[in-house]
This record gives structure tokens, C-alpha cells and sequence, in this order.
């Protein structure tokens, strides 16, 4: 196995979007995807489109919200900014996250 | 929390489709344009920066499937997308929408309507808080089933009263017509209930005014108080407050009106005046009683418990041959003949309606067996293309379901119109409540199921295949035979109905009703206590107004006539079996004035009647039954007292049976009977006739009422209520369920004729006539009618038997009703089969090969 192909690991891509929400204040789509871009450093082969469903997703179950504001070349454009409600849930999802990345760690180097 | 947000999400997605398809749509847009602009300022060309953007986001399309597959519920999505295309599908095919909605709403429309009719008389009870726990005691015969029982004496019901514990109050009533008079009018005669003084506490009603009975008003020293009802006050009060303290002459006794009920309450019908009941002896076994059941007792128990008190307490005669028995009041229609036909043929319409809708989408389902097997190759779920059929039978019913409900209310209003002259229990109110239009929602989600999903399924198992084809037919074969026996039922006890009220019709009119007015006059007992007195004011009113010029004649009796009578033992004579006849009362001139001739013999003159002369008159029925071809000057023992038959008068019935009944004749003047009803024809018009009757009984006697006021002929018309209205019931029901089943019958035979139009054509080109076409379809129709008319009859019968109690000079097996019955049925077979057939015959051979 590669060291990556890139691709983002499934089911995570709604906590990166989460965390860049929560790092970064109101953005818009584009900004969201942009950061994530930079963050991973090109470690990511990220399909921007695909935060869209995973914007969906996150404002349907009420951890961020949106309107509909102005963007910086003065375009009319959507903005997302996390909610109380999505922070807690970053912070738990956070949690189990290094957790269980811990369990694997050792499950992994106790194999070798 | 956070599933419900999704779903209510989801759920209002599709509402805002359009709004948020194209927010989605800017906000891809500006994401993509600002990505170019983002190239673009790194150097790149516009071309190349737009290139990048692209690339960068991915592919479009799939995210936006994606997107929009999160965004509402993808079920919700596909079962708005079906309804869309299912009424797309029936507006396009306007003929098959039409008919089935039609048929439907007929159905649902009759089958509510009826409904509505039974709510208000078996389920909805009295108007009174918790009127499901109130029940009817009574003392009935050990097989009786209906109404009518044995009433309770006052000893039986104070020892219910006192000492059973499954009820919660037990009170007693009975009910009789009083006269009443005051300083505010005339003399009034009303209808007066004794009841207990804990009734209306019991029921839940309270006087509005005044205050209600108490226990002291019962005591034998008490001073008569009396409640009136809401009617009478504002009628003779003009609702005045001064009315309580009042003082009213009730039949001779005077009284103080302490209490006003709320308008509405006239408990146990119709009444407007309430007097305390006591145990006085002339009362004795003539009452109704009603109860309370405790919360923890069941019928059952609370019957075991009366009919142990009755058996301690009655020393009546017959203690094996009766029983105690406790009903609710919503049960007293329950058992009836006619209530038993109605609900019936309720269900017999729905089911012709629901066969009958079926048959419209099996015809049309085979028609679409190409499209869905076309669905199903392609990928459509055996469950999706069910539930297609699912949603357009759900939007013909409930189009359906709504024109029904609409027409359901127009014909209780209807019904409610036709008997509101008829004196039903008052608390039959005829309104629609929620109770039917929840039973109107429920028969539409049935029919849903019961012509939705038969197809369905069947289309489902059989996939539209070549063998399925030939079990439609099997189906819909079965279908129709099945709408055609019920149709003829239905037309059978119409016909009944109609051939009773046709008999009955015939019979009464034999009375000249032209300017005859009939009124009745009460001699109150207390004065007019010995029969010269009686006869005294008969005779001076009789002379009165038989000299006013405004009177043509004069008659008057005991009973009116078509308004029953009461019944004595009779044998002709003085030997031979002894018989049932109605006896009435009547005067001179009592057959001149109804217009009709003594047939045989003579009438009363003045001599009969008087000591030493007990002469009778039978009517022809009574001629044809019980005499000799002599019967003038025969001997008949009426209850005992030996008479001579001194005339044959026409039948003119005094009530209905199977049979128009045979009726014994006396003269007023050997029994004067303390209310009687006067029969008076007009020369000019019935006004001034009514004013005068009035006046002269004000004249002889200022305190006597003259009520009960109405025509001959709207009495000869009220007595035959029940075979008019529910005749006209029973015919509509018939002529929807004829319509149907012909409607029926005409898509099944369409639907043959378009599935062997090649083989016709075939047939034809080959020399075959249309004689042998006709031939061919017949074969195939003819079985199904005949089995639908066997079938048919022998239901017929059944209804006929059920309604037997109410038949008129027809009976059950009436060869007459039943074959005019089944021609109309077969006329209207042959009708329905001729209009598709003709285009079979029609059929231009060259024409419809070339198609195939």
C-alpha cells in the first residue's frame, strides 16, 4: 500500500469540513474547499464538488447553518458557520477520533 | 433530535424543489467563478483558468445527484413523481377517470348517506353526556327481538331503583298527551311525560330557568309542580321570566311550572311538559324505564341483577315466559327488519361500486400490460409499478371520496326532509358528525385496497403475460355476475317496497280526500266522566257544525283511520274460532263524510246503538275472511257482547300488515270515547273550516283544545311514511346499483370486443355475418347474466323474507315483482352489451388486420 492515494478517508470528510468551519469562522463554499487544500498540502486529491453533500449533510443536522452573503470579488454567495451544537459535536467526534487512531496504533505496532 | 431534523428536512424538501434547485445551482456557479478568478489572477487565461476550475471541483452532475438524493427523501420524491404521472395518466384517459370517479362516488355517496342515516340511529344515542352508558330496562317476552316489549310496573321499578348496584340510577317514565289550560290562550294539548324526579338528574339536564324536580315533589302530599319544555315556553310564553310560579290547569289538576328545559330536551320524545311520577295505581304497569350503567358493570351483569329483582318483586302472572332485560338505547333500531335492509343494501352498493371500479382497472390494466412489462424490464420494481396502480386508484377515490361526502350530506338533508313530518324519537337528529366522516374516509382507503390492489397484485403475479389475460376475464367475469346478483336484489326489494306502497296507495284512496280535514277533540274525564255527557257534547258539536254553510259533512270516530286501532277478540256466530279485528267507534255519518258507500247492507242510523239494538258494520276485508256469502243480519260476539251485522262497508284500513286488516264498526253513541277525531269536508276551502271547528268547541266548552289538526290526505300520506320513503330509499339504491352494473357489464363487453376485434375481422373476412359475431359475444355475456339473475333471485328471496313484516299484499316469492325485476335487469343488460357490440359489428375487416 501506498503511503497515500490520496483519497479522502471515508466518512471523514464531514469533520475536516467541520474542524475548517470551526478554525476559520463564515465561509463560503469555495473557501472551505480552499482550506482544505492548503491544509493538506496536497496530500489530498479533493474533488471540491464534494463537499457540497457534505455541507448538506452538516446543515441538515443542525451543526452548521448558512445565508446568503457577499464574497470578496462581490459575488453573491452562500456562507457556513458552525453552531454551538457543531462544536460539542467536533469536540466528541474529536475524542473518539484520537482514540480510536490511539487503539489502531496500538493494535498496529503491538502486530509488528 | 437530530433524526427528526433531517427528516423534517427531507420532508419539506420537495415543496421548495424549484427555489432550491436553483439557490444550489448559484451557488455552484459562483464556486466555479471563483475559482476562475482565482486562476486567473495566478496568470492563466481565462480559457485555461475556467479548464482548472473544472477540473478542480470534479464532475457536476454526479455531485448534484448526490446532493439532491440527501436533500429530500428519495420515497417521498419518486411517490410525488408517480402522482404526477398517475394524473397525468387519468386526465389523459378523461372516459375510464370519469367512470371510475363516477362510480365511486356513487358509491361512497349512497353507502354514506346511508351510513349517516344509521349513525343517528344506532350509534349516536341520546343527546345526553356519556349516552353510551345509558341503557333501557324492560320486561320482554323470552324470545322477543324487538322494540315493542313488556313495560315494567312501578313495584319492579322501585326495587331496580332502590337496590341494583350495576346501575348508577335507574328512573322511570311514561308518556300520554295532556290537555292544559291557563289565563294565556287557548286550551293546549301537549305532550306530557310523568317522570321520575331524578330523570333529569340522571340524564345530565338541567333547567335553564327554574329549577328541576326533587325528592319532595314525589311525596303524596305535595303540591303538583310541573317543567315545561323550551318549545312550549317560548310557543305560549313568549318566553317570558315571569313563567316560573305560574299556575297551568294540567288535565284538570292545577299545577305551578317551576322549571324551563334547554330547548332541545324533550326526553323521551317530543315533549313538552314534564309531570312527576308517582306511584298511583292506574300507572301500574305502563312504565319505561331507563338506567345508568356503573362504571364496573357490563349488560350482562346488570340484566342477571334486574332480572333477579323482578322475580322477588313481581308476582305478575307468566314469571317463566319473561325476563328482565337491559339494552342500550342505540340498540333499539339494531334488530329491525328495515334496519337490517338498509344496512344491506349499503354494502351491496359499495361492493357493486368497488367490483364494478375493479373492473374498469383490470380492463385498463390489461390494456397496460405492455407499458408495465415494458417498466419492468427496465429496471421498474414489481413493488413501484404496484404502487403506480396503488396511487391511481387512491386519486380516483379520493376525488371520489369528496363528491360522495358532498352528495351524502344533500341526501341525508334529503331523507331528513321526507320524514320530518313522521313522529320519530326525538333524539334521532338527522346531522352528519364526525363519526361519518371518518366512516366516509375509511370506505375510501377500503375501495383503495379492494380495487387497487387486486389488480396490483394480480398484475404482479402474472406479470401481464398471456395467462394473465385469460384470468382478467375470469375475474372480471366473476366481478360482474357477482354486481348483477346484487343489483337484482337490490331491485327486488325496491320492487317489494314499491308494490307494498302501490297497494297501500290504492287501498286508501278509495277515501275522498278532497277538502277533508281531520281534527281531534279530548273530553277531559274529570268532567265528562259518564258516556251521556260525552254524547251530549258530541252531538250538540255534531249539530253545530253540520249547520255551518261552510260544511259540506260531518263525521266522527274513535280512531282515525290508516292511524291504528284497537284490537278485540271477535267470532261470527257465537261459535267458530274466535278472531283479531280492530273495532272503531264511529258516527252516522262517519262513511258519507270520508266519500265512500255502504257496500252491502245499510249505515248507523239513529236507533243503532241504543239499548236493545247492538248493531256492527265489518269492512269487505273482514267480510272475506270471517263470512258467509249472507252477512247481513249475522250474530258477532265482539269481546263477549253479542251484535248484528247490519252492513259491509269498503276497506278502509285502520293500520297496515301483510294484509289490509279486517275492522269491526260500532256506533259512537254505545261507546263515546273521551278523544275523538272529527272528520270535516269543506265546500269552499279547509281555513275556514279549522277556524270554525274552533270556535264552536270554544263555544260548547271554553276549556277544551282542538289540536291535532291535518288533512286527510296528508294523513293518508303520513301513514304510508315507511313504504314511501324507504321505497324511494331502496329505488335509488336500486337504479345506482342498475346503472353500475350496467356500466360494469358495458366495460367488460368493450373490453372483449377490443381484445378479439383481430379475430372478428378474421372471422369476417372469412364470410362469417355479423349474426354469428353477435353470436360469439353473446355466448360470452348471456352466462353471466343468467348466473347473475339465478344468483340474483335467490338473494330476492332472502330480502324478501326480511322484509316480509312490512310487505303489502306482496309476498316474498311475488312472481310479478320478481320477473318485472329481472326484465328490467336483463333490458338493462341487453342495453349495456348493444352499444360496444356495435362496433364489433362494424368492424371493417381490411381495416383492423392492417392495424395488427
Amino acid at each position: 500500500m501506498k503511503a497515500t492515494d490520496g483519497e479522502v478517508p471515508y466518512g471523514t470528510l464531514d469533520i475536516i469540513v467541520l474542524k475548517t468551519l470551526s478554525g476559520m469562522g463564515r465561509l463560503h463554499g469555495y473557501g472551505v474547499a480552499r482550506r482544505i487544500e492548503q491544509v493538506a498540502q496536497g496530500a489530498l486529491s479533493l474533488n471540491q464538488g464534494t463537499i457540497y453533500p457534505a455541507l448538506l449533510r452538516l446543515e441538515q443536522k443542525g451543526w452548521i447553518r448558512s445565508d446568503w452573503g457577499t464574497s470578496e470579488n462581490n459575488r453573491r454567495a452562500r456562507f457556513y458557520t458552525i453552531t454551538a451544537r457543531g462544536r460539542k459535536h467536533l469536540e466528541i467526534e474529536k475524542s473518539q477520533w484520537s482514540d480510536s487512531v490511539a487503539l489502531v496504533d496500538r493494535l498496529l505496532e503491538g502486530d509488528s | 433530535m437530530t433524526g427528526l431534523r433531517i427528516l423534517w428536512a427531507r420532508l419539506c424538501d420537495p415543496f421548495a424543489r424549484r427555489r432550491r434547485e436553483a439557490a444550489f445551482r448559484e451557488e455552484i456557479e459562483a464556486h466555479l467563478e471563483m475559482g476562475i478568478e482565482n486562476h486567473i489572477a495566478r496568470g492563466l487565461s481565462r480559457k485555461d483558468a475556467t479548464a482548472a476550475a473544472r477540473r478542480e471541483f470534479g464532475a457536476v452532475e454526479p455531485m448534484k445527484e448526490t446532493y439532491r438524493d440527501q436533500r429530500g427523501l428519495p420515497w417521498l420524491d419518486s411517490w410525488v413523481q408517480d402522482a404526477r404521472f398517475a394524473f397525468r395518466l387519468l386526465t389523459r384517459e378523461r372516459a375510464f377517470a370519469l367512470a371510475a370517479v363516477t362510480t365511486l362516488a356513487l358509491g361512497i355517496g349512497t353507502t354514506t348517506t346511508v351510513f349517516s342515516i344509521v349513525n343517528v340511529m344506532a350509534f349516536r344515542g341520546l343527546p345526553v353526556d356519556n349516552a353510551d352508558n345509558v341503557v333501557e330496562l324492560s320486561i320482554r317476552d323470552r324470545n322477543a327481538r324487538t322494540v315493542a316489549g313488556h313495560r315494567v310496573s312501578f313495584a319492579v321499578f322501585e326495587s331496580w331503583r332502590d337496590r341494583a348496584k350495576t346501575l348508577a340510577g335507574v328512573a322511570a317514565f311514561h308518556v300520554r298527551r295532556s290537555t292544559i289550560r291557563d289565563d294565556r290562550g287557548d286550551a293546549g294539548r301537549v305532550r306530557a311525560t310523568h317522570i321520575s324526579v331524578n330523570a333529569f338528574r340522571l340524564l345530565g339536564d338541567a333547567p335553564i330557568r327554574g329549577r328541576d324536580f326533587r325528592e319532595a315533589d314525589a311525596e303524596p302530599a305535595a303540591e303538583p309542580v310541573v317543567v315545561i319544555g323550551h318549545r312550549l315556553w317560548s310557543n305560549r310564553y313568549g318566553s317570558a321570566e315571569d313563567v316560573i310560579g305560574h299556575r297551568l290547569i294540567v288535565d284538570g289538576e292545577p299545577s305551578t311550572i317551576v322549571g324551563v328545559m334547554a330547548k332541545g330536551v324533550r326526553f323521551p320524545g317530543h315533549t313538552d311538559l314534564w309531570r312527576v311520577l308517582s306511584a298511583q295505581p292506574t300507572e301500574s304497569s305502563s312504565l319505561r324505564v331507563f338506567g345508568r350503567l356503573a362504571s364496573s358493570a357490563s349488560l350482562g351483569q346488570a340484566q342477571a341483577e334486574l332480572e333477579g329483582l323482578r322475580a322477588s318483586s313481581d308476582h305478575a302472572a307468566h314469571p317463566h315466559e319473561r325476563r328482565a332485560t337491559a339494552h342500550l338505547f342505540t340498540g333499539a333500531f339494531r334488530g329491525e327488519p328495515m334496519f337490517i335492509a338498509l344496512v344491506g343494501a349499503m354494502a351491496f352498493v359499495l361492493l357493486i361500486a368497488c367490483g364494478n371500479v375493479a373492473c374498469l382497472l383490470l380492463a385498463r390494466a390489461s390494456r397496460r400490460a405492455q407499458e408495465i412489462r415494458i417498466r419492468h424490464y427496465l429496471g421498474g420494481t414489481w413493488w413501484r409499478l404496484i404502487r403506480q396502480l396503488l396511487i391511481e386508484s387512491s386519486l380516483v377515490a379520493v376525488t371520489a371520496g369528496v363528491l360522495g361526502f358532498a352528495g351524502s350530506v344533500l341526501g341525508l338533508k334529503l331523507f331528513a326532509n321526507a320524514i320530518s313530518a313522521i313522529d320519530l324519537p326525538y333524539w334521532l337528529i338527522w346531522t352528519i358528525d364526525v363519526r361519518v366522516f371518518t366512516f366516509a374516509a375509511l370506505i375510501s382507503i377500503l375501495s383503495v385496497f379492494l380495487f387497487g390492489l387486486a389488480p396490483a397484485l394480480h398484475i404482479s403475479r402474472a406479470g401481464g403475460s398471456q395467462a394473465s389475460m385469460s384470468k382478467n376475464r375470469r375475474w372480471m367475469d366473476g366481478l360482474i355476475a357477482s354486481e348483477l346478483a346484487l343489483a337484482l336484489t337490490l331491485l327486488a326489494s325496491a320492487g317489494f317496497m314499491m308494490k307494498s306502497f302501490v297497494a297501500l296507495y290504492r287501498a286508501d284512496h278509495i277515501v275522498d280526500t278532497e277538502k277533508l280535514g281531520t281534527y281531534r277533540v279530548a273530553l277531559p274525564e274529570d268532567r265528562y266522566d259518564s258516556p251521556q255527557a260525552r254524547r251530549a257534547f258530541t252531538r250538540s258539536l255534531d249539530r253545530r257544525l253540520s249547520d255551518a254553510a261552510s260544511v259540506d259533512a260531518v263525521g266522527f270516530a274513535s280512531s282515525l283511520p290508516f292511524a291504528g286501532a284497537p284490537w278485540r277478540e271477535a267470532s261470527v256466530g257465537g261459535r267458530g274460532p274466535a278472531f283479531k279485528a280492530s273495532v272503531v267507534a264511529i258516527s252516522d255519518h262517519y262513511f258519507d263524510t270520508l266519500g265512500v258507500a255502504v257496500l252491502q247492507g245499510r249505515a248507523f242510523g239513529p236507533v243503532d246503538g241504543t239499548p236493545g239494538h247492538a248493531s256492527t258494520i265489518v269492512n269487505q276485508r273482514f267480510a272475506e275472511l270471517w263470512l258467509a256469502d249472507d252477512s247481513i243480519g249475522q250474530r258477532l260476539d265482539v269481546n263477549g257482547v253479542s251484535t248484528t251485522i247490519i252492513g259491509v262497508a269498503p276497506t278502509v284500513r285502520q293500520q297496515f300488515n301483510q294484509e289490509l286488516d279486517p275492522v269491526i264498526y260500532v256506533p259512537f253513541r254505545s261507546e263515546p270515547s273521551a278523544t275523538a277525531a272529527w272528520f270535516v269536508r269543506a265546500t269552499s276551502s279547509l281555513e275556514s273550516v279549522s277556524a270554525l271547528i274552533r270556535s264552536e268547541v270554544t263555544a260548547l266548552d271554553p276549556e277544551l283544545p282542538v289540536f291535532g289538526a291535518i288533512t286527510m290526505e296528508e294523513l293518508s300520506r303520513q301513514s304510508r311514511w315507511m313504504h314511501r320513503v324507504f321505497g324511494a330509499v331502496f329505488t335509488s339504491f336500486a337504479l345506482v346499483a342498475l346503472v353500475l352494473a350496467s356500466l360494469g357489464l358495458s366495460a367488460v363487453v368493450a373490453y372483449a370486443v377490443r381484445q378479439q376485434l383481430t379475430d372478428f375481422a378474421v372471422r369476417r373476412a372469412f364470410g362469417a355475418r355479423p349474426r354469428d359475431i353477435s353470436i360469439l359475444l353473446a355466448r360470452r355475456v348471456v352466462p353471466l347474466l343468467a348466473v347473475g339473475c339465478g344468483v340474483g333471485l335467490i338473494g330476492a328471496l332472502g330480502v324478501g323474507r326480511l322484509l316480509q313484516g312490512l310487505l303489502v299484499q306482496t309476498t316474498p316469492t311475488d312472481i310479478g315483482a320478481l320477473s318485472a325485476v329481472t326484465a328490467v335487469l336483463v333490458a338493462a343488460g341487453a342495453l349495456a352489451c348493444w352499444l360496444p357490440t356495435r362496433e364489433a359489428l362494424h368492424v371493417d375487416p381490411a381495416t383492423s388486420l392492417r392495424e395488427e
